[in-house]
Order: C-alpha cells, then structure tokens, then sequence
C-alpha cells in the first residue's frame, strides 16, 4: 500500500515535470504558418539557446487575426504556455502587428525598459521587410534581444539582479566606506567639549534679570493633502511590451 | 641663579614624584614633602650668569649646579635639564616677583601613566600608523609645566531674539500651520570663576583648550619643588595680554547662558546681544602637561595630555595605508552584505 502511494506521488511527480518541460520548451507556436518546418526548427534552437543563457523563457508566437490587443491580450497567451518569467514575440497578419512582450510572475523582475521593448519590435518589423520575410523579422528579435538584455543574474528567489544594480550597489558601498573613514579621520583629532557651566561660580546659577516675551504676530500655512487612493494589492505576474510594430 | 634638590642621603638629584606627591630621590628612593623647608635643601649656583652672546639674544646661559656645565635656554625656560648630568635644573631668578605664579596643578600623572595613556589612545586610533606607536615615538612625551591666567569674571548679558512657536490644525484634508511670533528679551548675570588661558606663546591656543578642564581643588601653592624633574616655562603674554581672548570666551558662555532662558519656543534667533563684563580677579597658575612633538610625513605637529586629568589634545597621525585598507575592507563587507542580501531578496 505504501509502495502504491509513493509510487503515485512519484508518477505525479514526473508528470508535473515533464508538464513544466512541455511548458518551457514551445518554442515557436506558429498558427499563422509564417515559417517553414526548417525555419522553426532554427528558430526553436535559437531560443531554447538563449533562453538557457539567460534563464528566461524565449519563444514566438503567431497567429493569423488577432483575437484580442494590448498587453492584456498578450499576458494571456504568454501565461497559457509558459510559467516563466520570459520573453514572447508576437506576430499576427491581421492586424498586421508585431510585439515584443516581457512577462515577470512577480512584477519585479523585468530586465527590459519599454522603450528598449519598442526598439527591438521597430527593428524585427523593418527586418520584416514590409512583411515579406518573418525568419529575418524572428532572427532579429532574438539578436536584438540578446544584445538588450542586461547582465546579471538570477536569486534564490528568481529574482533577475542586474549588473547595473550590482554597480551601483558597489558605488554606494564606496560612497559608505568613504564615509565612515572619513568619520574616524576626524575621530583622530580630538575636541574641545569645555562648557561655560564647568567655570560658573561654585553654587552660583544663571541669574535671570530680566525677561520679557512680546507677541508680535501670527502667521498661516495651509496645507492640502491629496486623498490618495489605495492601490489593489498585488499578486500575479505581469507584463509589458514596446506597444506593437506595424509591418 | 639656578638649583636643584639634592637627596639629604646620597646626594642624588630629587624629581617630583606624581605618585607620592613628594621629592624622590632617582637613586635612593628618598622622599621629601614639598613644604617650605625644602628650600634648605636646595644646591644653588649663584655664579656670575653668562652674559647673553649679542647674535644669540633669546639665549641665556646658566652653570648647572650639579656638575658646573653650561645650560643654555631660551628666555623662557624656568625648569629644565642638564645636557651633561641629566639633572633637574630650574632658573629661580626666572620664577620671582611677578614671574613667580602664586599656585600650581602638580603632575597627577607620571610618565608610565602618561605612556599607558597615550598608548590607549592611540590604539583607538584605528588610523594611526604603526610606527607611531613604537617606544621611541612614545618615550619623548615631555612633562611640562606652561603658565596659564585664570580669570574671575562677571557677565551681565542682554539679549533680544526673535521667536517662534507653532499650533497645528486639521481641517479635513487642510492642514493649518498657525506659527506665534515673539520678541524675547533676556537679561542675565552668570559669575564665571578661574577661566584659564595659557600664556605661553609656544603652545598652540586651540590645543590647551583642548586639554580643559582642570580639576582648580588640587591647586597647591607655588612651590619650586614641583617643578623638579620636569620642564617649565614662564608667561610670555600678561594676563592684560589675554583679555581680548578670554573675553571672546565670556561672550560665548553669556549668549549660551542667556540663550538657555529662552525656553518653550521652536525656533530662537537671537537678533542683538550686549555684554557687560568685569573681571574681578586674576591669577597666575602653572598647569601640568605632557607634551609629544612629532614629524609626520614632513609636518610637525604637537599632541597632548593634561598632565592631571589625562585628557588628550592634538591629532594623531593618519597613515595612507590605513586609510586605503579600512576603506576597502568597510567597501568589500557592505558589498558583501549587499549581495547576500541581493540573492535572498
């Protein structure tokens, strides 16, 4: 009975792994039929490649009339075959249209700026040559991709840390150690701390004379503070593209 | 002239011993209270002085009454050494009439405490180089007494500030800022008594300010005696000198005075300030201090230790391999703690 159930953990087991597999090796979706059966094989290894590099999930994705727009149409492809953070690159007919679209199941870990996004779908759409060659337009993504994307790497956490936080990380350590060292360089010259206290006659305080306190006058300052709405609460992944290319 | 105190057994010379507050013996460990008998125990040379060699006028030459050698000092020294038996040596003509100070702080802290003192601070010195450190450096702390005024004086200080408080109101998403204005006028008397200001033209200003306070309960009358075993110099600037600088200081401690009165306002600006002083009194002191003159990638400098209190003035010495290394090492460890927390994040 015990080897049964563990026997059936394990084979749940294998199957979520190969389903996690099938799901980060799509590859090309190519329900448009932009490419010939060769052109995916390519491109399949093109992205599998960087990908790994990477440690992100690369692949393109077709279709013939756009069953939707925008990022929230394209967050919903993306997270129906993939369950990684990754990059998709989409092309439909009609609208004839072309979007580089970065999806983070956190919403922290976009390696990728929008602008950067549009430049790398600006340039598959020219590659594209008006739409006449899709393998130039595909081949471009994935050069222009690899040429964008920061270095750095992935945390415990699947947390892309980038080498321009790293940097910067590395500049504020300076800064802090500069700091401190210049703290304890003038920690080495000691200080006059005698108060007037200390020579006050024995027994003797501040007399006080006279005092008098006038009230002048009183001024205002109005302050308006915006009510700010709450934000809903996070959760879920998200993305974002470049906002489309025509081709 | 010049004396010296010779040990009634031996014969050796007696230094001022800070331990047992009494004359020492080098040799013999013969000790003797300061009173006023001790004058009978005093060696003088009562030679002709030399007279002063026309090219060397801040020079003066003394005979050593110990071993008869020539001492040459500046116009200044009062105690002083031997160069040829090492002898304690003071130059009495120097420290009478009015050169003759009417009290003094005697050492508290002897050499080896003084040692100890200056080696704990510079082990917290986490820059100071090594070779500061080393007992060469250390062995040329110099017990020194320096001649200080000490003022008596009465401030009558009025001050006008303008000043400022604030209510706060909150009418729904408004906040009201309502801030009071006031004049404020205060007038105070504060008695300041023994305010000390070294008279010595030698000694850097700031650094014996550094040094205060001194504990004024273990003024002893003046007494040759103490200065035995340690060097000495006589005032260069008349307490009349000093009173532009220490009334500076009177001014200072009146507007903190008068300042500290002005209480249950945000913001003080004091817009005037007049001052009455008087000095009632003035004294001239000797102090105890230990003096190191050092040179330091070509620049001398001077740190000291009030030689009663053990409060340290001056700064020590930075080394630029120090510097380099702490900064690196405080860098790579915030870099690391940056990263681990980066990779966990």
């Amino acid at each position: 009975m015990r080897v049964k159930r563990i026997f059936m953990v394990l084979a749940l087991w294998i199957w979520l792994g190969c389903m996690t597999v099938f799901a980060e090796e799509i590859g090309v979706q190519d329900y448009a039929e932009l490419f010939t059966s060769s052109e995916i094989s390519t491109l399949e290894a093109d992205c599998k490649a960087l990908g790994e590099k990477e440690k992100l999930n690369i692949f393109i994705f077709t279709e013939y009339d756009a069953e939707g727009s925008g990022d929230g149409y394209l967050e919903s492809i993306y997270e129906y075959y993939s369950t990684e953070n990754g990059v998709m690159f989409y092309i439909s007919m009609n609208p004839r249209k072309m979007y580089v679209y970065e999806y983070s199941y956190d919403n922290s870990s976009f390696r990728l700026d929008d602008d950067t996004l549009h430049d790398i779908e600006l340039a598959a759409a020219s590659a594209s040559q008006s739409g006449t060659n899709f393998m130039a337009a595909a081949s471009t993504f994935l050069s222009k991709l690899e040429d964008e994307l920061p270095g750095g790497f992935l945390n415990r956490n699947n947390h892309f840390v980038k080498n321009s936080t790293i940097r910067n990380s590395f500049i504020i350590c300076v800064i802090i150690g500069g700091v401190i060292v210049l703290i304890m360089y003038f920690g080495q010259r000691s200080s006059k701390v005698t108060d007037g206290r200390v020579y006050m006659k024995p027994g003797s305080d501040v007399n006080i004379l006279e005092q008098e306190d006038i009230y002048t006058h009183t001024t205002k300052e109005v302050i308006t503070h915006e009510s700010s709405s709450s934000s809903g609460g996070g959760g879920g992944g998200g993305g974002h593209s470049g906002g489309g290319a025509s081709f | 002239m010049t004396l010296n105190y010779k040990c009634p057994n031996c014969g050796g010379a007696m230094e001022f011993d800070a331990d047992s507050q009494m004359l020492k013996c080098q040799f013999c460990d013969t000790t003797l209270p300061i009173d006023s008998e001790l004058e009978s125990q005093v060696e003088a040379s009562t030679e002709s002085e030399k007279e002063p060699e026309p090219e060397y006028d801040d020079y003066h030459g003394y005979k050593c009454p110990s071993c008869g050698a020539e001492i040459v000092t500046d116009d200044n020294t009062t105690a002083t050494f031997c160069s040829f038996c090492g002898n304690p040596t003071m130059m009495e003509d120097r420290m009478s009439g009015v050169r003759r100070p009417s009290r003094l702080i005697p050492f508290v802290l002897d050499k080896q405490a003084a040692i100890a003192n200056f080696k704990e601070w510079t082990k917290k010195g986490l820059l100071t180089p090594s070779e500061f450190r080393k007992k060469a450096t250390i062995e040329k702390l110099t017990g020194m007494y320096v001649p200080f005024w000490l003022y008596d004086y009465d401030a009558d200080v009025s001050m006008t500030a303008r000043a400022t408080r604030t209510r706060h109101e909150r009418r729904g998403n408004k906040e009201i800022i309502y801030t009071d204005h006031f004049l404020v006028n205060r007038r105070v008397f504060v008695s300041y008594d023994k305010l000390p200001a070294d008279a010595s033209e030698k000694m850097d200003d700031d650094l014996m300010d550094t040094l205060e306070p001194f504990e004024y309960d273990k003024l002893k009358d003046f007494n040759m005696g103490y200065m035995s075993g340690y060097y000495a110099e006589k005032y260069d600037y008349t307490s009349q000198d000093m009173k532009e600088r220490i009334e500076k200081r009177v001014k200072e401690y009146g507007d903190d005075a008068a300042r500290s009165t002005i209480l249950g306002y945000e913001t003080v600006m004091p817009i005037a300030t007049n001052y009455r002083l008087k000095c009632s009194n003035t004294e001239y002191v000797m102090m105890p201090v230990w003096m190191l003159n050092y040179k330091w990638k070509g620049e001398r400098q001077t740190v000291a230790i009030n030689g009663e209190t053990g409060k340290r003035a001056g700064k020590l010495p930075s080394s630029g391999a120090r510097i380099a290394a702490w900064w690196s090492g405080i860098t790579f460890v915030c870099f690391g703690i940056s990263m681990l927390i980066q990779l966990f994040h």
